[in-house]
């Protein structure tokens, strides 16, 4: 029981035994370090600036559209950009084929896609974030039948899915955000039950395990936290294909009702007269396509962000 | 094999006995399954604040034994008596409480504490799922234990990437005496630190072993250290304790050949000591899958006979408390 300590080390090596008081800084502030690399990104950069740009036009959307975007005026029908022949610069990008402002209506629009898709983006992830998470912690018969199902979902082509769906339950916004929910909800069970595997094993677990801890505290304050990185990252590109789906199912008329503007009625609504204002599709085309793409590289940037540390 | 639970001092209740555990994991698939032998008949009890340091090289089954203890793992059959209660037939509901007492200091300190969590949360989580304090009261338990391993108190709020290996050894050691925990279990707590490191976590360790009146269950692969915190040390070869006892007799008259060759093959800062080479051990540990018949260790020693591979050597007492499972010697 009386052993010796060790010894207090020689002079010459008191330096070496000091053990360092100071801490090693590696993230000081994660927001302004995040700003920072974002910074240096250019893509990424001008991804956040257009996101943020649509989130301010969806938020003050009844302020600064034109003009109202259900009103229609019969003798402005179909008019093309501003800057094309016959064009009208009261009508900077156009009327549609009821005479409705095409500008205002894309300002209105982003409200209900970006309301959809973050809803279907929450609402899939909260659902496949739990499955995977079960899945991945408890393994065994539960984690095989829950990714027989997953797997079942995967297989299954997602907009075939949730035009059945759809044709079913029958439209409204509510629907959308369901189908488009149904349709996102196995990436998120993927991913998390393969970190929620990863994560089981390492040793804090296993600690708050020793500590007595239950199940449900190790998956919300162990587990969970630790999965944060890979949900921000699937949020991202899952919020985009959400934009792409809303479109896609409101131009088969499955989607949202044709009376609220969203850019995939807008699209649809253009269809018909495409071929004498081609102005019209154009518009909310390109909304749709850049909306997209600044999600998906925001998401390439993110990944990358998270990549180097993990 | 009971002769093995005997203990330095027989008249006083162990606080902890292990008896036969073992602990096979499954390979392959259903159609052809084999087993890894990590752990075969292991038995040893230990007293009230006693340290025993558990030996063996890479693959032997030390760490499996800690952590079937703690009841990480599930042992595939046998018996953890803490406190007389048995842990490893006991019901999740049961290891709750039972486990409070019985805490595990990881290797990696690294990998031990949840990089999301803050030191104070980290070291009062344990309190809060036992009831022992909550809110104001845990934290402020939590800085006193964060000066008590010495560490700062205003280091409560930060991160563990803010610190350094040391530093986070310290911060399991204050989480595991948040609980009030009378038995650790420390899993190499010393091998991933740096040697000048080394020796003030281990000056600490046996502090608070004393102060709190602790006993450890400290495994190791260096006898360096085993030697210096241990009362009593235990070795153990390809799943199976080869020789037990007091650390003098362990060290000074080790009576089992895998002893003799490791104690041989521990390098002593000492330069006039001459070399010997009779007893050095050759080759690699053989395959848990298969392990040898009769003595698992025969395949790798000097002295080994045909009576060897026959019959599985059991715990043979030559001095008081002093077991080595040989059949010569």
């Amino acid at each position: 029981m009386a052993t010796p300590r060790i010894d207090d080390p020689p002079e010459w090596l008191a330096d070496e035994f000091e053990e360092p008081e100071q801490v090693i800084a590696v993230r000081q502030n994660p927001w302004k370090e995040a700003a920072r690399e974002l910074y240096a990104s250019k893509a990424a950069l001008a991804s956040a600036g257009f996101i943020l740009f649509v989130i301010f036009l969806a938020i003050f959307a009844p302020w600064i559209a034109p003009y109202d975007p259900q009103a229609m005026s019969l003798p402005n029908r179909m008019l093309p950009a501003a800057w094309d022949a016959g064009g009208d610069w009261r009508f900077v990008l156009g009327t549609d084929g009821q005479g409705r402002d095409i500008l205002s209506r894309i300002m209105y629009g982003s409200q209900m896609t970006l309301i959809v898709g973050l809803a279907a983006v929450i609402l899939g992830g909260i659902v496949g974030v739990t499955l995977g998470l079960i899945a991945g912690y408890f393994g065994g018969w539960l984690d095989a039948l829950l990714m027989r199902f997953t797997d079942l979902q995967l297989a299954f082509p997602s907009l075939l899915l949730g035009l059945l769906v759809m044709a079913i339950i029958g439209t409204g916004v509510i629907e959308l955000i369901c189908v488009i929910a149904l349709a996102q909800w196995a990436y998120y069970a993927r991913v998390i039950r393969a970190e929620a595997i990863r994560t089981r094993e390492l040793e804090f677990v296993q600690g708050a395990t020793a500590l007595g801890a239950s199940h449900r505290r190790i998956l919300l304050q162990h587990i969970l936290p630790n999965c944060v990185a890979s949900m921000v990252i699937i949020a991202t590109f899952s919020l985009s294909y959400a934009i792409y789906y809303e479109a896609a199912l409101s131009f088969f008329g499955l989607g949202i009702p044709p009376a609220i503007p969203t850019w995939g009625n807008m699209l649809a609504v253009a269809r018909d007269i495409m071929l004498r204002n081609f102005w019209a599709p154009v518009f909310p085309g390109l909304a749709i396509t850049l909306t997209v793409l600044a999600f998906n590289l925001l998401g390439d940037w993110l990944r990358d962000y998270f990549d180097v540390r993990v | 094999m009971n002769q093995a639970t005997a203990t330095t001092d027989p008249q006083e209740e162990p606080l902890l006995e292990v008896r036969d555990l073992q602990k096979y994991f499954p390979l392959g698939n259903r159609f052809r399954r084999r087993y890894v032998h990590a752990i075969e008949d292991v038995s040893f009890s230990m007293q009230p604040s006693e340290v025993l340091g558990l030996v063996g090289e890479s693959g032997s089954g030390k760490s499996t034994v800690g952590r079937c203890i703690v009841r990480l793992l599930e042992p595939t059959s046998g018996h953890v008596y803490f406190q007389g209660q048995d842990l490893a037939t006991a019901s999740r509901s049961e290891l709750r409480s039972l486990r409070k007492p019985l805490q595990i200091i990881f290797q990696d300190p690294f990998g031990a504490l949840n990089p999301r969590m803050k030191i104070g949360d980290i070291i009062a989580e344990g309190m809060k799922i036992h009831g022992i304090a909550s809110g104001e009261e845990a934290r402020e338990r939590a800085s006193e234990l964060l000066a008590r391993v010495g560490l700062s108190a205003n280091h409560i709020d930060r991160y563990p990437h803010e610190f350094s290996g040391g530093q986070r050894q310290r911060i399991s050691i204050a989480r595991v005496l948040a609980v009030d925990a009378r038995f650790i279990v420390a899993d190499e707590p010393l091998s991933a630190l740096d040697v000048s490191i080394q020796a003030q976590v281990i000056n600490l360790l046996q502090d608070l072993q004393k102060d709190f009146d602790l006993s450890m269950l400290c495994i190791s692969h260096d006898l360096g250290v085993v030697e210096h915190i241990s009362d009593r040390v235990a070795v153990m070869y390809l799943g199976r304790i080869m020789e037990i006892g007091p650390k003098s007799e362990i060290y000074n008259s080790p009576r089992h050949p895998y002893t003799q060759s490791l104690l041989e093959a521990m390098p002593v800062p000492d330069p006039d000591r001459p070399r010997r080479e009779g007893n050095v051990i050759k080759g690699d540990i053989p395959s848990p899958i298969s392990p040898p018949s009769g003595c698992v260790f025969r395949t790798r020693c000097p002295i080994a006979t045909r009576e060897c591979s026959e019959v599985v050597p059991p715990l043979e007492e030559v001095s008081p408390g002093h077991f080595k499972a040989c059949i010569h010697q």
